[in-house]
């Protein structure tokens, strides 16, 4: 059987096996309506735009979905609700195991902000209510052919492709935490207290928002507009950054993942 | 070349400070069905995953026809089936299970497949996760031997089912040894079924095997040998060629593995005493070996 069809056979394995998945990567898209419903401006501050809380999700089913026989979450079903004895057991190269599961990984992320970016290509011009001063200088700054006119009471601040970035951004940080979530599962999987680590992990990750809001004062911009201006200015570069990256932890988690005990 | 298609050789395994399995040895011969007999927490279980390539041993070596089990295949899998002890347990159909089997392998016996599900009167549509304990059982049976394999691996088949159910698998194991010479390992807790199917048994207690040698030859060869009228007083010490050794006020009574050189006559002469043997079932064998 040739490893094309192993894997598509795989991956319908793993998606009927983890049907939940769908529901959660309806909980994802819910930001993402924005693209579809306000074509014109947001509000109050570009830093919404950057961070998507209902990322922090993808941490959590990411250990059911990429690693069940972990059992991170501490039930023993877990690994046989993955169907991990039959499935490793049958005719398959391990490695296409994990690359089956990273296949729906990603594609239940991807899946969302993938489509809300085309639907932003369409309408890529980002006009831009209420900001903060500090924010609006950096992407004039930063941003090729920004903007900054008034028009009636509001100054406006438009950004050129800006709905696009955007879309781009929220889709790079999706595709970042597919990758750092399985490369971390696959890290600790063979460490002790492994449940522990990932939990504090997770929690300090889902938490530092606001530990980085009560940092950040009128007289800075935040990490998030910081990162978000940095892909904005060298676009091309992240995303071909993160392709490498993606190449990368996949070979090297599927090579885990082969000499790995279940 | 006619090389036992599944080879254990100086294996050992443990788990943190437990040590499950140590040194343990013995192979099985092609088209042969060897029974894995223990207690609970004996190591069948660990050696059968090892067998199947989801743990490592960590000293010694698993062979599969020939290949280490952990790092084979798609290819070389094909051939070598394997039920573990845990059911599936998913949102899939049974026959969305039979389907994902028959596109893994291109030796997927569909007709052996439906004739079984009609035989066990398993709904082929109805979800894995509603049927019933051994229902469930029965639906991953069918999808390992349909796969025709040429090994066959099986981690207590019967759990869970009922005689009739338990009997008709043992039929089929055997229906499929004489359709294609498959060679099959299984641990089971009952010994009806070893009597009923193995040619070769192997007993595992202490994460060593006590015996592995063909059934009829373990039944002859095992006796318990009650030694009486001690002329000179009682052996002391240990007794190197019994597995058991009761020692009464003027008896001793001995699990004795009985061959040209130790037999109970030899050994009450050596004594100087009186000798009473007795042949012992598979249970009774499998109670003396086993017990603490």
């Amino acid at each position: 059987m040739s490893k094309t069809k192993q894997l598509f056979a795989l991956f319908q394995f793993s998606q009927t096996m983890n049907f939940y998945v769908w529901i959660i990567a309806f909980m994802t898209a819910i930001p993402y309506l924005i693209f579809v419903f306000d074509r014109s401006s947001y509000s109050p501050s570009l830093s919404l735009l950057t961070s998507n809380q209902t990322y922090y999700f993808i941490m959590f089913y990411g250990a059911g979905l990429v690693l069940p026989e972990l059992s991170i979450f501490g039930f023993k079903n877990q690994a046989t609700g993955g169907g991990a004895d039959f499935l490793l057991t049958r005719a398959v190269d391990r490695h296409l195991v994990f690359r089956a599961r990273s296949a729906l990984f990603y594609f239940v992320v991807v899946i969302i902000p993938g489509l809300a970016f085309l639907c932003a290509l369409s309408f890529p011009e980002l006009r831009v209510s209420e900001y903060d001063k500090l924010v609006r200088d950096a992407i004039l700054t930063h941003i090729d052919g920004a903007q900054y006119h008034r028009e009636g009471y509001s100054d406006i601040l438009t950004i050129p492709h800006g709905h696009a970035l955007v879309a781009a951004w929220s889709l790079f940080c999706g595709i970042f935490l597919v990758l750092m979530t399985q490369t971390v599962l696959v890290l600790l999987a063979r460490v002790p207290f492994r449940t522990f680590i990932f939990f504090a992990l997770t929690f300090s990750i889902v938490f530092s928002p606001l530990f980085v809001f009560s940092r950040s004062s009128i007289h800075s911009i935040n990490f998030t507009e910081n990162a978000f201006l940095h892909f904005a200015q060298h676009p091309v570069l992240w995303t071909s950054l993160l392709a490498v990256a993606v190449v990368a932890s996949q070979l090297w988690c599927e090579r885990r993942f082969r000499k790995m005990e279940l | 070349m006619n090389e036992a298609p599944i080879i254990v050789q100086n294996v050992s395994r443990s788990f943190g400070k437990t040590e499950v399995i140590r040194d343990l040895n013995f192979s099985v011969k092609p088209g042969s069905i060897y029974g894995f007999l223990g207690r609970n927490g004996s190591g069948k279980t660990t050696t059968l995953r090892m067998l199947a390539g989801l743990i490592k041993p960590q000293a010694g070596e698993v062979r599969i026809m020939g290949n280490d089990p952990f790092t084979i295949g798609a290819k070389e899998r094909q051939w070598v089936g394997y039920l573990s002890e845990k059911p599936i347990i998913g949102f899939m159909s049974v026959r969305g299970i039979l389907k994902l089997s028959q596109r893994l392998y291109p030796s997927w016996d569909a007709a052996l497949a439906d004739a079984l599900l009609a035989k066990y009167n398993i709904k082929a549509n109805q979800s894995i996760l509603k049927l019933s304990q051994g229902n469930q059982r029965l639906a991953s049976f069918i999808a390992t031997i349909a796969t025709r394999p040429k090994v066959l691996m099986l981690d207590e088949p019967a759990a869970n089912l009922d005689v009739v159910a338990r009997r008709e698998i043992l039929d089929d194991i055997l229906q499929l040894i004489r359709d294609c010479g498959c060679t099959v390992l299984f641990s089971t807790h009952i010994l009806s079924d070893v009597e009923r199917v193995a040619d070769e048994i192997g007993i595992l207690a202490k994460g060593t095997l006590q015996v592995s040698e063909p059934l009829d030859a373990l039944k002859d060869s095992i006796r318990q040998v009650r030694f009486f009228g001690f002329r000179n007083g009682m052996p002391n010490g240990d007794i190197p060629e019994s597995f058991r050794c009761v020692r009464g006020r003027d008896e001793l009574l001995l699990t004795l593995r009985t061959h040209s050189l130790t037999t109970p006559e030899t050994l009450a002469q050596r004594w100087g005493c009186q000798q009473e043997t007795r042949t012992l079932s598979l249970e009774d064998i499998f109670v003396e070996l086993s017990r603490n």
